[in-house]
C-alpha cells in the first residue's frame, strides 16, 4: 500500500530505459527516501569511487507519505556520494516533483552511468525517453523551466542544473520550481558530471493506502492540532527570517567569517525588515504551513532569502544590504549554486584579504564586488576559478585552515558552536558534513533554556535529534513539522495497513544513521575527522552572551566519547557488530 | 511608568495587545511602575508561559524573569523546529 513497488533506472552510458521491482524488504526497514536511497546506494556502489565519474549514482526517492494527504509530506530525498567531501549526501527539495514521480509509477528513479553529450530526460507516466538537452546546455536554471513547460506542459514538474552544476562546481545544487534547490554538497555537480541538464515528470496514475477514511481523519486532526500551532506556524507567519533575532540576540550570528556572532547590521536583515517587502506566499504539495515567503525588492523577486542565506550570505560577509543579499540568492538560484557554501567561501576570502594573506580582491562589507561572485564562481573565471574550489582546498593552498569554517569539506551553516556546544557536535558528527539538518540542538540551548556551555546531556540530545531526523526524513516528512513520533506511528500504520509501532519508527532510524555512518566509515572516515576547525577552540566570542566563550577542545573530545558509546560505536567511530547485529543489519 | 514595545512572532502574533498597534517597531505596552518582569509581560498579553521559548530585550537574549525598564524593545518567539 501506497508504494508502486516500480523502480525506474536509467543508465545514461548505455541509453537504458529499465523498470524493475522496489525491494520489499528494504522498505520494511529503511521506508523511503533518505533511508531507502541510502540502502540502494550503500549496495549498489563500490567503496572510493570517484563522485564525478560514471560509477557515481543519483537515487531520486519518493517515501510512503507522498502522493497521499500527509500533511507535509511532498518532499523528494535525492541520495549520492559527494563531491565536496567523499561521503554520502541526501539533499532534500520542496515543491511538487515527488508526489508527480510517484503518480508518473515510480517510488524511486535511478540514474546511472555518464551521457556522451548534454541530455534530459522525460517521464510521462511509462513513457521515458532521453532528449538531447544541446539547446538547454548553458542556460540558467529559471529559462531551463521555463523552456521545458512550452515543451513539456505547464502540468510537468522540472529538476534542472545550471552552469555551476554543469561546471562541477563542488557546490552546485540542484534546482526546482525556480527557487526550491536540494542545495548542498555538490549535488548538482553530480548531475552535471552526467551530463544531465534536467529531469521532466508528469504522471496521472493513483496512489492508494490502506485505510483512506481513517488517514483523512488523522490528517484532518493532524492539521487542526498538530501542523497549524504555535510550534510550526512560525514557518508560515515570518519563514527561517525570523532566527535572524534570536541568533543574533543569542550571539550565534555567524559574522565576519565566523569572527562574531553579534552583527550590527542584523536590525536591516531581519524578519521585521522582510516582512515589508513580502507580497505573497507558496506551499509545497499537500503543504498546510506554505513556508515559501517570496521577496519583491526594486527590480528582484526571490523566494526566499532564508535564514541560511541571510546568515552566510548576508553577516558572515558583512553585507546588511537586504537587496544585495536578494540579488545574490536569485542569482545562485538561477546559476544553480548553494548559498550556504558560496557564502562561507567568500567570507574566507574576505579574511584572507584583510590579514594580507592572499588578496583575493575582496573584503568584507564589500557588496559591488560581492554581487559579481556568483557569476565568477559559477564559470570559474578571474578569482571565481580558485574561489570555486571551497573552503577547505583554499586552506589547503593558501592557509588559514584554523578560520576554514568547514567541516570534512563541507562548509559550515549559521550557528556558532561557541554558543551552543551540543551544534558543535552535531556538526561534527553529521553523515554529511559540515551540516544543520542531522540535528538541530541549537533550539534547545542558544534559542531555549538548556546550558549551552556544558555538555552534560549533550550527547544524548545530539543522538535524539540525529535518530529522529533520520526517520522523519525516511518517511518525507518536513524539517518544519515538529510532529511526535507517535503520529509519525499512527499515520504510517494506517497508510501501510501494518502496525508500526512507535519503537520500531525509533529502531529504524537509529539504523538509517549507522547505515550512513557504515557508508563513510567504508570510504575511510575516522575519529579524527569527527572535529571542528580550530577557530571553535581557540578564539573566543566577542559578543553578545557568549563573549569570551570557546567550546574548550577537551569539553569537546569528551563529548564525542559519550557519543560514540552512547551509538554502540567503538573508540574509532565505528558501529560494533553487536550494534549492527541489534539493529538487524 | 514603563512603556516598552513588543514584537511577537509566529502564533504568538495573533495574542491581542490592547494598548497600541504594531507597526513595525513593536506594540507600545503601559505598566504603572517603573519596571517589570519579562514574565508579565507574558500575562498582560495572555501569552502561556510555555508557548514561550526565546525572549529577547533589546538585541540580547534573556530569561522570563529579566527586568526591563522604559523604553525596552522586547522579542517574543514561540519554540521554533528546524532551520
Amino acid at each position: 500500500m501506497s508504494y508502486r513497488w516500480e523502480v525506474l533506472r536509467v543508465n545514461l552510458s548505455t541509453g537504458s530505459v529499465a523498470k524493475e521491482p522496489l525491494n520489499k524488504s528494504w522498505t520494511e526497514k529503511y521506508f523511503g527516501g533518505r533511508g531507502l536511497g541510502a540502502k540502494y546506494l550503500y549496495e549498489e556502489l563500490e567503496g572510493g569511487i570517484d563522485p564525478l565519474s560514471a560509477d557515481n549514482e543519483l537515487i531520486l526517492a519518493t517515501g510512503p507519505f507522498t502522493g497521499t494527504i500527509v500533511p507535509c509530506s511532498g518532499k523528494l530525498a535525492i541520495t549520492t556520494k559527494s563531491p565536496a567531501t567523499g561521503m554520502i549526501l541526501d539533499c532534500s527539495i520542496g515543491g511538487c516533483f515527488a508526489p508527480q514521480l510517484k503518480f508518473a509509477g515510480y517510488d524511486m528513479l535511478i540514474i546511472e552511468g555518464q551521457a556522451e553529450k548534454p541530455v534530459y530526460l522525460s517521464i510521462d507516466n511509462e513513457k521515458v525517453e532521453i532528449h538531447d538537452a544541446s539547446h538547454l546546455w548553458s542556460k540558467g536554471i529559471f529559462e531551463t523551466e521555463s523552456q521545458l513547460h512550452e515543451e513539456h506542459g505547464m502540468g510537468a514538474v522540472v529538476l534542472s542544473i545550471g552552469p555551476a552544476g554543469e561546471n562541477l562546481i563542488r557546490f552546485a545544487c540542484i534546482g526546482s520550481e525556480y527557487y526550491r534547490q536540494a542545495g548542498r554538497g555538490g549535488i548538482g555537480s553530480v548531475m552535471g558530471s552526467k551530463r544531465l541538464k534536467a529531469v521532466v515528470c508528469s504522471g496521472g496514475k493513483d496512489v492508494t493506502v490502506f485505510d483512506m477514511p481513517r488517514l483523512l481523519e488523522l490528517a484532518k486532526k493532524a492539521i487542526r492540532e498538530d501542523v497549524l500551532t504555535d510550534t510550526n506556524l512560525w514557518a508560515h507567519v515570518e519563514g527561517t527570517p525570523s532566527i535572524v533575532e534570536m541568533s543574533n540576540s543569542s550571539g550565534v550570528f555567524p559574522t565576519r567569517n565566523y569572527q562574531d556572532g553579534v552583527f550590527a547590521g542584523a536590525q536591516k536583515i531581519n524578519a521585521d525588515s522582510i516582512q515589508k517587502l513580502r507580497p505573497h506566499k507558496k506551499a509545497c504539495f499537500a503543504c498546510a504551513l506554505g513556508c515559501g515567503n517570496y521577496l519583491c525588492v526594486e527590480d528582484i523577486t526571490v523566494e526566499g532569502p532564508e535564514y541560511e542565506t541571510l546568515a552566510l550570505a548576508g553577516a558572515n560577509c558583512g553585507v546588511d544590504d537586504l537587496r544585495a543579499i536578494a540579488k545574490f540568492n536569485a542569482d545562485c538560484d538561477d546559476l544553480g549554486m548553494d548559498t550556504i557554501s558560496l557564502g562561507n567561501v567568500l567570507g574566507f576570502a574576505m579574511e584572507m584579504t584583510e590579514r594580507g594573506m592572499k588578496d583575493f580582491g575582496i573584503r568584507f562589507g564589500d557588496v559591488e564586488t560581492y554581487l559579481k561572485m556568483p557569476r565568477l564562481v559559477a564559470y570559474r573565471k578571474g578569482v571565481g576559478k580558485e574561489l570555486s574550489r571551497g573552503v577547505k582546498q583554499l586552506a589547503k593552498t593558501y592557509g588559514g585552515a584554523e578560520f576554514a569554517m568547514q567541516v570534512k569539506g563541507l562548509e559550515l551553516p549559521g550557528y556558532d558552536p561557541r554558543g551552543s556546544w551540543a551544534m558543535g557536535l552535531a556538526y561534527a558528527t553529521a553523515s554529511r558534513g559540515g551540516c544543520h539538518m542531522s540535528a538541530w540542538p541549537v533550539a534547545d540551548e542558544a534559542f531555549g533554556d538548556l546550558d549551552p556551555f556544558t555538555i552534560e546531556g549533550k550527547a544524548q540530545l545530539v543522538i535524539t535529534g540525529q535518530h529522529y531526523n533520520a526517520i522523519k526524513f525516511s518517511l518525507i516528512l518536513c524539517d518544519f513539522w515538529a510532529l511526535s513520533m507517535d503520529t509519525m506511528s499512527e499515520m504510517v500504520s494506517c497508510v501501510l495497513g501494518r502496525e508500526v509501532p512507535t519503537a520500531n519508527l525509533e529502531k529504524a532510524g537509529e539504523r538509517v544513521w549507522n547505515l550512513l555512518r557504515l557508508f563513510n566509515v567504508r570510504e575511510g572516515f575516522k575519529v579524527a575527522d569527527d572535529s571542528l576547525p580550530a577557530r571553535i577552540f581557540k578564539d573566543p566570542l566577542k559578543s553578545g552572551t557568549p563573549a569570551g566563550r570557546v567550546l574548550p577542545r577537551e569539553q569537546f573530545d569528551s563529548m564525542l566519547r559519550e557519543y560514540y558509546q552512547l551509538c554502540g560505536w567503538d573508540s574509532e567511530g565505528v558501529p560494533t557488530p553487536e550494534k549492527l547485529k541489534e539493529l538487524e543489519m | 511608568m514603563v512603556v516598552v514595545w513588543v514584537r511577537t512572532y509566529g502564533a504568538l502574533s495573533s495574542h491581542s495587545i490592547e494598548e497600541g498597534v504594531d507597526k513595525g517597531d513593536g506594540a507600545p505596552v503601559a505598566f504603572p511602575r517603573k519596571r517589570v518582569k519579562v514574565r508579565e509581560i507574558l500575562a498582560r498579553l495572555h501569552i502561556p508561559e510555555e508557548a514561550v521559548a526565546f525572549v529577547a530585550i533589546n538585541g540580547v537574549k534573556c530569561t522570563k524573569d529579566a527586568w526591563v525598564t522604559d523604553g525596552d524593545k522586547i522579542a517574543i518567539f514561540p519554540l521554533v523546529a528546524g532551520g
